[in-house]
């Protein structure tokens, strides 16, 4: 996603020249993925990712002089970079870090929208519970009108489903009175207070608009 | 006694008789008498007040209170507990928010509270900023921006700001930001013209129609709207409400539509309202 290369940058301050970490001669072959600040040289020392760097003085100790094989290094580093890249463990500066609390996982810009969605979700499945929707589904939906108490019923088949995060809506089609009438309902409103699936429909399709050519029967359900 | 051209601002002033002309030149080449009211010749540009005693003519105008610089994220969707569904713009901050000096009028003329935003590499600065930073022993920052108050007590260099103390739910904020660029653009985006009519014989479609009047004045407006460059340019939008305020993801949610696109550096200030918090100057 473009928003997220833009802000991949790390919240994480990146030292150039530290002198905690010293070019120490790790003996690590060449990597596959490509970072700006790797610098393969012949003799071993690798300017890695700080990163991934600390990880690895971290999680294995001193560095190792060049004698370990080349498949157990490759191996290692490919679980360090797995490790760091998709854990997002923020490891500290200071070499000792088992004496630190474990910190918190620097969350990127990039994934806040994301993160910020479920935890709308979840604070919306706490109301209700909402049922797995699929098109096709036949849904009865219990809704608060403005200023009435009693609640609005409404059965129809499920047309199309909208996946938005927290703005995920179901377009739901039914016949009132002679007229057919398609309704869009978000699911995770707290103005809809119930919804149930009744029944499902064999369909091979993600969306039906093709059922407002189709007869009327199709779309009419009975209300109990 | 005749004076010589005074090359800085292109002034040429009547030279005596017998006396040989120069050439004007870009030199700062000032040779002969210059008349004392010759000094003054600046128009209002901020210097440091202590240097020669001028006064400071700051050209920034008043902030309601303190700001914060953010970044835009992107957009959603916000439900209220009522149901009512909001669109918003998710605003979150990089390492920053720290002041970085502080301006008075004893020292520079006027009171304003400098603030850095977005940490970097040090190799990333040049030397004078990175030693403008080291000044206050602050973190290596990319963005300096400063906000004009009425008073500045309680800012102090090297003070972090909160955004949670800063700005609540419900305030409205203004914020300013590079909108967009849209490059060269005609009059019907650029300035909401008609479209003449499509059919019926028509030859113009999206010109711009006259531009002016005839032999009275016998020229064209300055200002008159014409097509040109759109966009990119920074745009400030008052008054939106802040929806929510998340201290975990350090990251506001803010009614409405911001300017410029996702990683846009954004300049949060409270909002500006007449009769209420507009400053006197």
């Amino acid at each position: 996603m473009a928003s997220s290369s833009l802000l991949s940058h790390s919240l994480l301050p990146l030292p150039t020249a530290s002198p905690l970490f010293p070019k120490s001669s790790l003996a690590i072959s060449s990597l596959s993925f490509s970072l700006n600040q790797i610098s393969i040289s012949r003799t071993g020392s690798v300017a890695l990712h700080p990163l991934v760097r600390r990880c690895r003085e971290s999680s294995f100790g001193i560095a190792r002089a060049g004698e370990t094989g080349e498949e157990e290094t490759t191996a290692e580093t490919g679980e360090d970079e797995s490790s760091s890249e998709t854990g997002g463990e923020e490891i500290s500066v200071a070499v000792a870090v088992e004496e630190k609390p474990p910190k918190k996982p620097i969350v990127k810009l990039g994934d806040i929208i994301g993160i910020l969605n479920k935890k709308f979700i979840e604070e919306a499945e706490t109301i209700k519970v909402v049922p797995d929707i699929r098109p096709g589904d036949v849904v009865e939906i219990k809704k608060t009108k403005l200023n009435r108490r009693r609640l609005a019923l409404y059965k129809g088949i499920v047309i199309s489903k909208h996946s938005g995060g927290i703005h995920t809506t179901i377009r739901i089609r039914f016949m009132t009175s002679g007229t057919p009438v398609e309704l869009v309902f978000p699911v995770y409103s707290p103005k809809i207070k119930e919804i149930k699936v009744v029944s499902h429909r064999d369909v091979r399709r993600a969306k039906l608009y093709y059922l407002r050519e189709k007869l009327p029967r199709f779309y009419t359900f009975k209300k109990k | 006694m005749g004076v010589v051209s005074i090359a800085s601002h292109g002034l040429s002033v009547a030279v005596g008789p017998g006396l040989l002309q120069r050439k004007r030149s870009n030199s700062m080449v000032g040779v002969g008498i210059i008349a004392p009211s010759m000094l003054q010749m600046g128009s209002s540009r901020s210097r440091k007040g202590g240097m020669r005693g001028i006064e400071v003519v700051a050209m920034a105008s008043f902030e309601a209170g303190i700001g914060v610089m953010g970044t835009k994220l992107g957009m959603m969707t916000y439900i209220e507990p009522e149901g009512k569904v909001v669109p918003v713009t998710v605003v979150g901050f990089r390492e920053g928010n720290i002041v970085t000096q502080v301006k008075t009028s004893a020292t520079d003329g006027y009171d304003a509270v400098q603030v850095g935003y977005r940490r970097v590499r040090d190799t990333k600065l040049t030397k004078p900023e990175l030693g403008h930073l080291q000044k206050t022993g602050s973190i290596p920052m990319r963005h300096l921006q400063e906000f004009r108050l009425q008073s500045v007590d309680g800012f102090e260099p090297g003070q972090r700001l909160a955004i949670e103390e800063i700005f609540k739910e419900g305030d409205l904020v203004d914020v300013c930001g590079n909108s967009i660029g849209k490059g060269f653009q005609g009059g019907i985006k650029r300035h909401n013209f008609a479209r003449g009519p499509m059919s019926h014989g028509s030859k113009s479609h999206r010109q711009l129609g006259s531009i002016g009047a005839g032999t009275t004045p016998g020229r064209v407006y300055k200002g008159k709207k014409m097509p040109g460059r759109m966009g990119g340019v920074k745009t400030k939008i008052r008054k939106l409400p802040v929806v929510k305020i998340d201290t975990d993801l350090r990251a506001i949610l803010i009614k409405g539509a911001l300017p410029g696109k996702p990683g846009n550096l954004l300049r949060i200030t409270p909002a500006k309202i007449v009769g209420k918090n507009i400053p006197k100057n």
